[in-house]
């Protein structure tokens, strides 16, 4: 006991302690910035005001977009990338590592440097886009348009957390015994139909556990937006978490922003216990 | 079908699980859909009830 208590008063201070105060600040009208002003209990109007806040859903039509289509795209992709990194041929570890560089870069790094390819006069994007389909380069703004900025950080998040998901792919490909494919070569299975009754299968576990965490982390999604777009242009890139920042560090409405927060949380909490029932039943399979 | 009613008559886990799965999901769908805002206004009481739903029912026998 006394070997774990540095961890549970650890995680009681950082995590049990703020989550509890988050809830109860969440039913006052507690403002940071004014600390000496009386704190007035005012029940479920935060959450009421909230609930009803067009701007807020717009919010959350935005971060749903963003986080359906990098699951998606992250997903097709970085499976591809597993199944054919899985292969054996020259240079193997190499084009790995080259994979992997993006996850290891910083996302204020990742957003400042793809706003550079993103300009429209000197560009590396704009430029490629341009020569691949006619356009004129400078025609068009990925992250100044109010329909490409959505798809401005959808393509970056995109590039930097696809090898993540190929990462754990490759290792439930890697985890799969030869003498599976072997057996079914012996039952002249095609190279199609191993495809569907092996190789997806046995990858589907480690495939959901991706999709858990990027879906996790894109929900809270912040600093690559921020540095890319800010939320712009208007508030068409504002994810939740870029507009729960606003409101508690801007607004500096403490208590509106933690009612916020914890309708957020209640909504991942809820996610994953599906996610990790799901998980569990496919690994029972 | 009758077996998914055995378990809610009978405080199964399963059953039971499924019905906090359920709303759970159809609070997330609620919360982020772009049709009607009267169901994004009641979508965290549905999560919420889901997820309540969730920890308690976890607890059941199989």
């Amino acid at each position: 006991m006394i070997f774990v208590a540095p961890t549970i008063v650890l995680l009681l201070a950082i995590n049990i302690f703020p989550l509890i105060w988050t809830i109860y600040l969440s039913f006052t009208n507690y403002r940071v910035n004014r600390p000496n002003r009386d704190v007035d209990f005012i029940g479920l109007r935060n959450y009421e005001r909230i609930l009803n806040d067009s701007d807020i859903w717009v919010t959350m039509q935005a971060t749903a977009h963003f986080l359906i289509w990098t699951i998606v795209l992250q997903v097709l992709i970085g499976f591809t990338l597993a199944y054919l990194i899985n292969k054996k041929f020259k240079g193997n570890d190499l084009w790995t590592t080259i994979i992997v560089l993006p996850m290891m870069l910083s996302p204020a790094v990742v957003g400042n440097f793809w706003t550079f390819l993103y300009q429209p006069q000197i560009g590396l994007f704009n430029y490629v886009v341009g020569f691949l389909t006619g356009a004129d380069p400078s025609s068009f703004s990925m992250i100044g348009e109010v329909s490409l900025a959505p798809w401005a950080i959808i393509i970056v998040d995109t590039w930097m957390w696809t090898p993540f998901v190929m990462l754990i792919c490759l290792a439930g490909l890697r985890s799969i015994p030869d003498s599976i494919y072997e057996a079914a070569e012996c039952d002249r299975a095609s190279k199609w139909r191993q495809f569907w009754t092996i190789t997806v299968p046995m990858v589907l576990p480690f495939l959901m556990l991706a999709v858990l965490f990027r879906g996790i982390e894109n929900f809270k999604m912040f600093d690559l937006v921020v540095q890319l777009t800010g939320g712009g242009p208007g508030s068409t890139t504002e994810l939740t978490s870029v507009n729960l920042k606003r409101e508690a560090f801007e607004k500096w409405r403490t208590g509106y922003a933690s009612a916020y927060a914890v309708i957020l949380f209640v909504t991942i909490f809820g996610l994953a216990s599906i996610y990790v029932k799901a998980l569990n039943k496919v690994k029972e399979r | 079908m009758s077996s998914f009613f055995n378990g809610l008559l009978r405080l199964r886990r399963g059953a039971w699980e499924m019905v906090a799965s359920l709303l759970i999901a159809l609070g997330v769908i609620m919360l982020m859909q772009p049709v009607f805002l009267s169901l994004f206004t009641y979508s965290f009481v549905v999560t919420l009830v889901g997820t309540v739903m969730f920890i308690i029912v976890s607890h059941f026998p199989e």
